[in-house]
């Protein structure tokens, strides 16, 4: 961030510089705060590379001219700015920097000194990015900045994750965030194409006070990255320098079951090897059938036919599926500088990983330039190219279905998985393919290429004001293939799917800056006016093609039919917005903005939506002079409001048909059936954009000599008018339409409270403890319907309620709250067997998170450890439905006695209960075996499968050790750093079932699946832990 | 160079304004809200709608039989019958009718334009049919608000006997409209464009529903108005039936009973009760049991599970005793309701025959599992709606005297007899396997020679019905109405621990969810609908 702030010192010194040149030597000594001499102080003259280093004692000599102004820099300290006057002698006094002055990205890459801003904005420390192994940027962001929530769709490398920031407000629109990346908005939410080593900073803004200038893409909150390489040229004291990094990692599974092996396949403690439940009986050496002695086979395996096995637990039948994964992480990034404000730079990074399964793999290629240069005095040019190529490959998610339940006593590694002469799919069960089968004969590769380029023209009226254009495309390919080969149960035909999706965003934004304008001594004004204008393109293009002819050959033609797959849309966005900023003296800021936009998506009448904000600063210890002086180090108070707008999704105005050329076969004529039929969207031409409001408050403090320092923040925020995907009743002939309606309102606060119990910078013993506490609650405060279906017929909003709670079906229950037990069966009766209506069951949302930094700092050697704890938030759970359901996992060791299901009989046609001769109830006497008790019944209802998530996990280890100067000083490398790290190493959530051991955090659809579900376990891919060692060196 | 630079310095804002302007006018644009990806509603060709409605209303038939089928114990129930009926069930079939109603009214718009009488009419008539199985199915309807979202969000639900008289007047209109001359011919995948029988169709979905309704308002008249007009479904050329063909892929034309079965493997379980009606319930074999079922394997699942040395595992049912468990002779599926954990005995049980699934004709020899047999139709089988044969029974039952029947004209026996020999004669004629005539002959005498021993009325119409229901294979919407409205055939009671029998469908969840109008309350399994005036109870 300092370069950023050197090189527009620079700029504004390079301006006032013309007309002076007086040489004289200059000399002086520059002492710390407590007035001891400070030496290794940088020191050049702004505007140019000349400068030199106080000596140990802290005394500097330097040839300057007259009127020229010395930057004195130190780290930890502020940056001291001198104009060199008629004396020969310039002392100085550094100031400790307290993050003071540090500059930020605001929005539309507008940089303000942080204390001015009267919204919450967080800067993640780029080392923290760049030491991971992980190749996603946005994952490692968890747990990093508070108010920022990550989830991963999953275990398999090249996961897509879904990031929320400050809640989700949309019932039906997308909550994700938007990525800035060199001052430009990019396309969607790969934030896995951004390499992770060419991060110069990155910043998230949180609120809509400061994310109203982006207009309604950054509603859900932005991201604003700015990279190394589209840094050059901004800072002169960097001439020349080549930095390496390459990470080594190894990852392995993290949270497979703990399986009983006590039991086998069959049922009611009765050995069946044809079942898929292990509800047999104790493994004893019984002699059973071998699972392949199967009719089918004879041909193929005329060994098993007849034959035995005995019956026994294989108990790594599991885990024996998945391996060490591995990975690579290398990138170099080469700079260099010049006079004048000129620049080049190139990055490039590789990274080659391969998952816990060898099927998964994820390749990628960055490539990065970037370039400044001034054109004239006041002209200058700043370009930056991105371009990366990833690729990454796994199988079908049904993999993972039936894997974790085999039964325990298959030994599916010591048996064929393929019939030898036709490759076709071998099982104990004909009707469901072997998932080593699948684990072969399946896959999706994603080869994306994506190019992002920015070119930012700009033009200095004076040294206060400037006009700039800003022209960036980012574009990407994204090449899908998915195929199942034939020969199996579940694809009779097999199938091969190949699409492009092509994603362009452009964007064209011309803006006018006036800093500085004087109304007197006290007040300053700051102006920025803009116009933007934004297009998203994007198609589909691809084919799918069944009908495999000869196996297990991906091309389309050796498929028997085809069938396209096309769709392309287009949505524009044209915005003008401006800000005014007062500052008054140092303590006192506020800032208006507004912006209006004009989309392309409503109708024309619709197309236009004005939104403003404002926010206040006000920093009192520097409003009272003293009052700096008690234990308070700094103070700042905030105010603010904003709003945003969110445009509808395209095409949803106009009625439209449903075409379908391959309907149904013609007998008559022998061709495919053509229909056209009204599509079942309702459309609504008076759609037109929502708009959201926010207000927060907040408060940064540093007390007793930085002992601690807290920032803190409390919004909340309103969306009125929400665009929702409502269900129509079938009945009026559509089911689904979308409208203006409703609202949900979040009230939140965000903690991050440090603790700087030791602090000798430098030399000594450091600890500091960093906790971040984030806790929200969004609720659906008014809706025009019933209820509406976020996701899966499982999280609805209704009025009331928090958002996404699940709705389904539930155990019946008498009026005092006794399970209703069928007098014939013993078992529970179910609501929907009654017709009763579904009703809510849980919510998703957990009450708070919090996250716990420690970190330990010894001369050249730093170890850092965090915790996260999250409280809450149920989840609807399939993998329990079907492990417990199975009998797998150890949770349903405890079986061989019978159960009696507390409650009372029930009418199973009625719903009431059964009373005796008396008018009582009567208890249930009757019992079932464990096989009843989860197969058939508690496992059938979502009430039985939603459990409290709360978890604890160790989120990361990391040892950092940094080679001393004096043992590079031979070498050519100028720094160099060695990082250990261990992630996701370790968790707990206490109120699944024990053994099932399911991981919360790869629950739910990704944004693979952009749908705002939460809470959801579809049987994912589980995580993984990872450890990596990291090298770094600069020379 | 000097003064250039200056130039351009003095002009960048212009010249960068101009820049701004040239390279962004493709953003610009902001009349973009047609989507170049989807048919605007004015593009729509008249036979492409019609052919949706088509598949649309077959589509509901076909998914109320595999529903139905079930419960009616012409394939196994597995688990109770509120595991058969849940609040979901009916989604499907709610939504195919409104869709069909959506699309009839385009197709009349269209029509004010291109003049589209015959579609119109063949609309017509399969809308009614449509709403007629939802009446039949859940009792009621949303009708008279159904499809007009702006005036009805929330539409109220109708009675199911007043959608029954609206579409008897319906059907008129539609007769009007398919004798007219329209200027465009029908594309049509049910009689090819022969307009004659759809008349007949619209007529014998009359007759269908008096009978149905016979109950609850008997009216002969009507009925022998319709006999008398000899223009209703008479022959085989004239059934009502979806054609399925043998294309696998893109689209995937085969008959769900072939792709349940002769794919991987046999996925259904057949009911032993219905196996045991025809093979061993009378004297002589039914001449259609080869026709309907295909034995895999002819030995007994006890011998095989002895030679696999895996026991009684195939058969799960002989430690329960239930009723018919194995019937023998290689028939071998599951009692109703039989819910034991399913072995793998997907190339063992008994499957889904040539008749009317398309699959394999079981000539008894070299039986092998499905997925060998090569002398099978690929799925090219036909899902009977309306056929002559069901006609006669329908007339059978309906001209007996009252109170078993309604006193129509025509002779109940000669009927019955017309309609078994339609039944064989259809089986027969679609497979293109020849049933011999004798077989027939001799299986018509038993049946009649146990009619003419009949002690009464209610003896003969259960022998009416129970013919019926034999020849309904597939057909198991049409038996649900008989079995609730006659009592007939006298079906086998599940072995298990059941729930009431179904004497109507919940109204659909997807409905109840998404429709806020208050009035809408969920009905119980047991509310009967209004043509079934027979008590509580009556079945099981």
């Amino acid at each position: 961030m300092k370069k950023v702030y050197y090189a527009c010192l620079i700029l504004m010194g390079l301006m006032s510089s013309v007309g002076w040149a007086q040489e004289k030597q200059v000399t002086g000594t520059v002492f710390d705060e407590n007035g001891l001499p400070l030496p290794g102080v940088n020191i050049i003259i702004e505007g140019t590379t000349t400068g030199t280093q106080t000596d140990f004692d802290g005394n500097y000599s330097l040839r300057v001219n007259q009127g020229q102004v010395l930057l004195m820099s130190f780290v930890g300290y502020q940056t001291q700015s001198l104009t060199v006057g008629s004396s020969d002698v310039i002392n100085a006094t550094m100031v400790l920097d307290s993050s003071l002055s540090e500059i930020v990205i605001t929005a539309q890459g507008i940089k303000r000194e942080k204390k001015a801003l009267g919204y919450a904005v967080s800067a993640v420390d780029p080392a923290v990015i760049e030491s991971k192994p992980e190749a996603d940027v946005s994952r490692i962001l968890t747990g990093k900045v508070s108010g920022v929530e990550v989830n991963a769709g999953g275990g398999f490398l090249g996961s897509q994750t879904n990031v929320i920031i400050r809640s989700k407000n949309s019932i039906s629109g997308s909550n994700q965030p938007l990525y800035v990346v060199d001052g430009a908005p990019i396309s969607g939410g790969r934030s896995y194409d951004i390499d992770g080593s060419n991060i110069a900073s990155l910043t998230v803004l949180k609120g809509l006070a400061a994310s109203t200038l982006y207009g309604q893409d950054g509603r859900n909150g932005v991201i604003v990255i700015e990279t190394k390489t589209g840094q050059a040229g901004a800072s002169t004291q960097k001439k020349f320098e080549v930095e390496v990094s390459s990470k080594s990692s190894i990852l392995e599974v993290a949270n497979l079951p703990e399986f009983q092996n006590k039991y086998g396949q069959g049922a009611d403690n009765t050995i069946n090897t044809t079942y898929y439940g292990t509800w047999g009986a104790a493994f004893a050496g019984q002699v059973v059938p071998h699972h392949l002695s199967i009719v089918d086979y004879a041909s193929s395996f005329p060994e098993y036919q007849g034959a035995t096995d005995i019956y026994r637990a294989i108990p790594n039948n599991v885990s024996d599926f998945f391996d060490l994964g591995r990975g690579q992480n290398t990138s170099v990034n080469i700079s260099k500088n010049f006079e004048g404000g000129h620049g080049v730079s190139a990055s490039v990074g590789h990274v080659d990983q391969v998952g816990y399964i060898p099927q998964n793999s994820l390749r990628r290629l960055n490539l990065n330039f970037g370039g400044r240069t001034q054109l004239s005095n006041k002209l200058s040019l700043n370009t930056s190219v991105l371009f990366s190529n990833v690729y990454t490959r796994r199988p079908t998610r049904d993999f993972f279905t039936l894997l974790t339940w085999i039964p325990r006593n298959l030994d599916i590694h010591n048996l064929p998985f393929e019939d030898p002469n036709d490759n076709s799919s071998v099982y104990y069960r004909t009707t469901q393919a072997n998932p080593r089968w699948l684990q072969k004969y399946t896959g999706r590769e994603e080869t994306t290429d994506r190019t992002y380029v920015k070119s930012d023209l700009k033009y200095n009226i004076s040294d206060k004001s400037s006009f700039s254009y800003l022209y960036s495309i980012d574009t990407y390919n994204e090449v899908n293939h998915d195929w199942y080969n034939s020969r199996n149960p579940y694809q009779e035909q097999g199938y091969l799917r190949t699409f492009t999706e092509t994603n362009t965003t452009t964007n064209h934004r011309v803006t006018y800056q006036h800093n500085d304008i004087s109304l007197g001594t006290d007040l300053k004004l700051n102006v920025v006016l803009g116009a933007e204008a934004r297009s998203k393109n994007y198609s589909f293009l691809g084919m799918f093609s069944e009908g495999e002819i000869v196996f297990n050959f991906q091309n389309h033609d050796n498929y028997t039919t085809h069938k396209p797959i096309d769709g392309r849309g287009i949505s524009n966005t044209l915005g003008l917005y401006g800000e005014l900023r007062v500052d008054y003296q140092d303590y006192a800021y506020l800032t208006m903005a507004g912006r209006n936009d004009w989309g392309s998506t409503p109708e024309i009448k619709n197309n236009s939506l004005f939104y403003p904000s404002a926010s206040l600063a006000l920093i009192p210890t520097s409003m009272f002079e003293g009052l700096a002086d008690s234990f308070v180090d700094y103070l700042k108070l905030r105010i603010g409001f904003g709003t945003s707008a969110n445009f509808p999704d395209p095409y949803l105005t106009r009625l439209v048909l449903d075409a379908d050329a391959t309907a149904f076969v013609n007998t008559f004529t022998n061709n495919n059936l053509i229909t056209n039929s009204l599509s079942s969207f309702l459309p609504n031409p008076d759609i037109k954009p929502e708009l959201l409001k926010e207000v927060e408050i907040g408060i940064e403090t540093k007390l007793f000599d930085n002992f601690i320092d807290i920032e803190m923040s409390a919004y909340k925020r309103i969306t009125k008018d929400q665009i929702l995907s409502s269900n129509l009743a079938a009945s009026t002939g559509y089911t689904r339409t979308i409208i203006n309606a409703g609202r949900v309102d979040t009230d939140g606060v965000e903690i991050d409270l440090t603790l700087n119990l030791f602090q000798n910078p430098g030399t000594g013993f450091n600890w500091s403890i960093n906790n971040q506490f984030t806790a929200y609650e969004t609720t659906v405060v008014e809706l025009p319907v019933d209820r509406i279906d976020i996701s899966s017929g499982l999280n609805y909003a209704i009025e009331g309620e928090a958002y996404g709670v699940f709705r389904g079906t539930y155990y019946a229950r008498d009026d005092e709250g006794n399970l209703l037990i069928n007098p014939e069966t013993g078992k529970v009766i179910f609501s929907d067997a009654l017709g009763l209506e579904d009703k809510i069951l849980g919510d998703p949302n957990e009450d708070w998170r919090w996250t716990n930094v420690n970190t330990f700092s010894y001369k050249n050697i730093t170890l850092s450890m965090q915790w996260d704890y999250i409280h809450g938030g149920d989840i609807w759970s399939r993998s329990a439905s079907n492990l417990l359901r199975r009998g797998v996992t150890r949770d349903t060791e405890n079986r061989e006695g019978s159960y009696i299901l507390p409650g009372v009989l029930g009418d199973p046609n009625t719903g009431e209960p059964i009373l005796d001769a008396n008018g009582d109830k009567i208890a249930n006497t009757i019992q079932i075996g464990a096989n009843d008790l989860y197969f058939i019944n508690l496992m059938d209802v979502d009430e039985g499968i939603i459990y409290d998530a709360s978890v604890i996990r160790l989120r990361d280890i990391s040892l950092s050790y940094n080679i001393p100067g004096k043992l590079l000083d031979k070498t050519p490398f100028g720094s160099g750093s060695l990082t250990f790290s261990g992630n996701n190493l370790w968790y707990r959530a206490p109120n699944l079932p024990k053994y099932m051991n399911l991981d919360p955090e790869v629950l739910g659809p990704g944004a693979d699946n952009p749908t705002n579900g939460k809470g959801l376990d579809f049987q994912n891919d589980p995580s993984y832990k990872q450890y990596s060692l990291g090298v770094k060196l600069t020379f | 160079m000097k003064d250039m630079f200056k130039f351009i310095c003095r002009f960048s804002p212009g010249i960068i304004l101009i820049l701004f302007s040239l390279l962004s006018c493709e953003t610009t644009e902001l009349k973009l809200q047609d989507s170049p990806s989807q048919l605007t509603v004015p593009a729509a060709e008249a036979n492409f709608v019609l052919n949706g409605i088509q598949l649309n209303m077959a589509r509901q038939h076909v998914n109320l039989s595999s529903i139905t089928n079930r419960i009616v114990r012409h394939t196994n129930q597995f688990g109770t019958y509120a595991s058969s009926a849940r609040t979901s069930t009916m989604n499907f079939a709610w939504a195919r009718a409104y869709s069909i109603t959506s699309n009839l009214n385009l197709l009349e718009d269209l029509s004010t334009v291109l003049n589209l009488p015959n579609q119109v009419g063949m609309g017509q008539v399969m809308e009614a049919f449509a709403y007629v199985n939802l009446v039949d199915m859940i009792g009621t309807a949303v009708y008279s608000e159904a499809v007009n979202p702006d005036e009805f969000p929330s539409p109220n639900l109708d009675s199911g006997q007043s959608i029954y008289d609206a579409m008897y007047v319906q059907l008129d209109e539609a007769i009007e409209n398919l004798s007219a001359t329209g200027s465009v011919q029908p594309i049509d995948i049910f009689y090819n464009g022969d307009m004659t029988r759809w008349i007949k169709l619209a007529n014998t979905l009359k007759l269908k529903m008096y009978v149905t309704s016979k109950l609850s308002s008997p009216n002969p008249s009507a009925i022998n108005a319709i006999v008398a007009s000899g223009n209703y479904i008479k022959e085989e050329a004239d059934d009502f039936q979806l054609y399925y063909s043998k294309q696998d892929v893109n689209p995937d034309g085969r008959h769900p009973f072939f792709t349940s079965d002769y794919i991987t493997s046999a996925g259904t379980y057949q009911s032993n009760q219905f196996m045991y009606k025809l093979r061993f319930e009378k004297s002589i074999k039914d001449p259609r049991l080869p026709y309907y079922f295909f034995r895999q394997d002819l030995r007994h699942p006890l011998d095989i599970g002895e030679e696999l040395g895996i026991g009684d595992d195939l058969l799960p049912c002989v430690n329960f005793n239930y009723d018919y468990c194995y019937i023998g002779d290689g028939y071998w599926g599951r009692d109703h309701g039989d819910d034991e954990g399913i072995p793998n005995d997907g190339v063992y049980r008994t499957a889904y025959g040539i008749y009317p699934g398309g699959g394999a004709y079981d000539t008894g020899n070299n039986n092998a599992p499905t997925v060998e047999v090569n002398s099978h139709l690929r799925g090219a089988g036909i899902h009977p709606m309306l056929t002559a044969s069901f006609v006669k029974f329908m007339l059978a039952e309906a001209a007996l005297p009252a109170p078993a029947g309604i006193g129509t004209t025509g002779n109940p026996r000669t009927l019955l007899e017309e309609g078994i020999r339609a039944s064989m004669f259809k089986v027969a004629d679609f497979s293109g396997v020849p049933m011999e005539s004798a077989a027939v002959n001799a299986y018509v005498d038993v049946v009649l020679a146990d009619y003419d021993a009949a002690a009464n009325d209610q003896e003969r119409l259960a022998i009416i019905i129970d013919e019926y229901y034999i020849a309904l294979y597939g057909n198991g919407l049409e038996a649900y109405n008989n079995y609730r409205r006659t009592g007939y055939p006298d079906l086998q009671a599940s072995v298990i621990a059941g729930t009431a029998f179904p004497r109507s469908f919940f109204l659909p969840e997807s409905e109840l969810n998404s429709n806020d109008n208050p009035d809408l309350v969920q009905k119980s399994l047991t509310d009967q609908v209004f043509w079934d005036t027979n008590p509580a109870g009556f079945i099981d």
